[in-house]
């Protein structure tokens, strides 16, 4: 339960990003060890200073305003001729490829956890039905009547279809929000 | 993007295709300017600039809203031309030449204005926390600036990056995890308010 400096969840607990069992759990820790305690108290100094430096950087209070006259000094916006309106495809269509690149780039560890899962379960399916319900195997081969790799087979299968549910139904709002934004 | 956003977003989007730019603009600058402007200053890090730059994305935004068509969603669409007009004006400032950052003059100049933007009373603990930020690699203390900027939220450092959440949270973790070393390693860089 020892804190240090590399410990994500110092700064889960910064942001109260913790459960309230983790929550539990470190701060009866932090009663009990003066260095934890001392750790915690500074990297809440620090976070609390940035917090109000930061909280002093606004626009000013007239940015408004000013930004409203300027508009009005540009005029009403005219419709786009065609090479503005290819600009600025062009301008948005690499940004687009490139935040492409970054969701499915991003959905890869998640897609790979899934993968690793599955084929445990798969693994794990063939291991039990040969080998730990070896006293019926008998009688489970004759009721089933399938080959082992038709078994195997089946197995995988099933799990591919539970890790693409799985990823699917954890990641639905980021796929709602890319099937928004870039599909047709 | 919760709710609130969404509808706001929506309701701009049905004035810019019924043609009410005017009303459609001033509903934008409402949802998006602070945004806009936190991204601004985290890559200039000097509030007048930020604040200047923000008026010509939000200009460019105005001349060019007859060509948004809905394609990508409007955060994605001002977002991308905000890091787009950022990251062409940091290119600007590059290729020009500049005066040297450490002539004395020029270095007690910025001290002072930095104490001068904060609100804090000790103009020191203001110095301190830039000072700290000074010491960590650009894309670190971007991101971090923007975090405590969009008051922690994950989410928005990410689409105003357009970065991946995954990306977002380890830049964020590096970042805090050195600026807390940085913090209690020296006692220049300590936040212990001195009398």
């Amino acid at each position: 339960m020892h804190l240090n400096e590399n410990d994500p969840r110092l700064q889960d607990y910064l942001d109260d990003r913790l459960s309230p069992s983790e929550i539990r759990a470190i701060e009866d820790h932090l009663a009990a060890c003066p260095e934890c305690q001392g750790l915690v108290h500074h990297a809440q100094q620090v976070d609390a200073e940035f917090a109000s430096h930061f909280a002093t950087i606004t626009p000013s209070r007239d940015f408004t305003a000013r930004l409203l006259q300027a508009a009005n000094r540009v005029g009403a916006p005219t419709p786009a001729t065609e090479t503005q309106k290819q600009q600025l495809e062009n301008e948005m269509r690499s940004t687009w490829n490139a935040e492409n690149r970054n969701f499915f780039r991003s959905q890869l560890p998640a897609a790979l956890d899934w993968l690793g899962y599955s084929t445990a379960a798969a693994v794990g399916f063939y291991l039990l039905s040969h080998f730990a319900l070896g006293a019926f195997k008998a009688q489970l081969k004759t009721a089933l009547s399938l080959p082992a790799t038709t078994t195997l087979a089946l197995a995988a299968a099933a799990a591919a279809l539970f890790m693409l549910a799985g990823w699917a139904v954890a990641s639905r709002h980021k796929v709602a929000r890319w099937l928004s934004d870039f599909a047709p | 993007m919760d709710q609130a956003q969404q509808s706001a977003e929506d309701e701009i989007r049905k004035r810019l295709a019924a043609g009410d730019h005017r009303t459609a603009f001033e509903r934008l600058v409402e949802l998006f300017s602070t945004r806009v402007f936190h991204l601004a200053f985290s890559m200039m890090r000097n509030e007048t600039q930020a604040e200047d730059l923000t008026q010509d994305i939000l200009l460019r935004i105005w001349k060019g809203l007859p060509g948004y068509h809905g394609d990508a969603s409007l955060s994605t669409w001002i977002y991308t031309i905000a890091r787009n007009t950022c990251l062409t004006e940091l290119k600007k400032r590059s290729a020009r030449p500049t005066v040297s950052l450490h002539e004395p003059e020029f270095e007690e100049g910025m001290d002072r204005l930095s104490a001068l933007q904060t609100s804090d009373p000790e103009a020191g603990a203001g110095m301190d926390v830039n000072l700290l930020l000074e010491q960590l690699p650009e894309k670190y203390r971007q991101v971090i600036t923007l975090f405590y900027l969009e008051q922690k939220s994950y989410e928005e450092v990410g689409a105003l990056l357009g970065l991946p959440l995954g990306t977002v949270k380890t830049f964020i973790f590096r970042a805090r995890q050195q600026l807390l070393k940085l913090s209690r390693q020296r006692p220049s860089h300590s936040l212990v308010h001195s009398t």
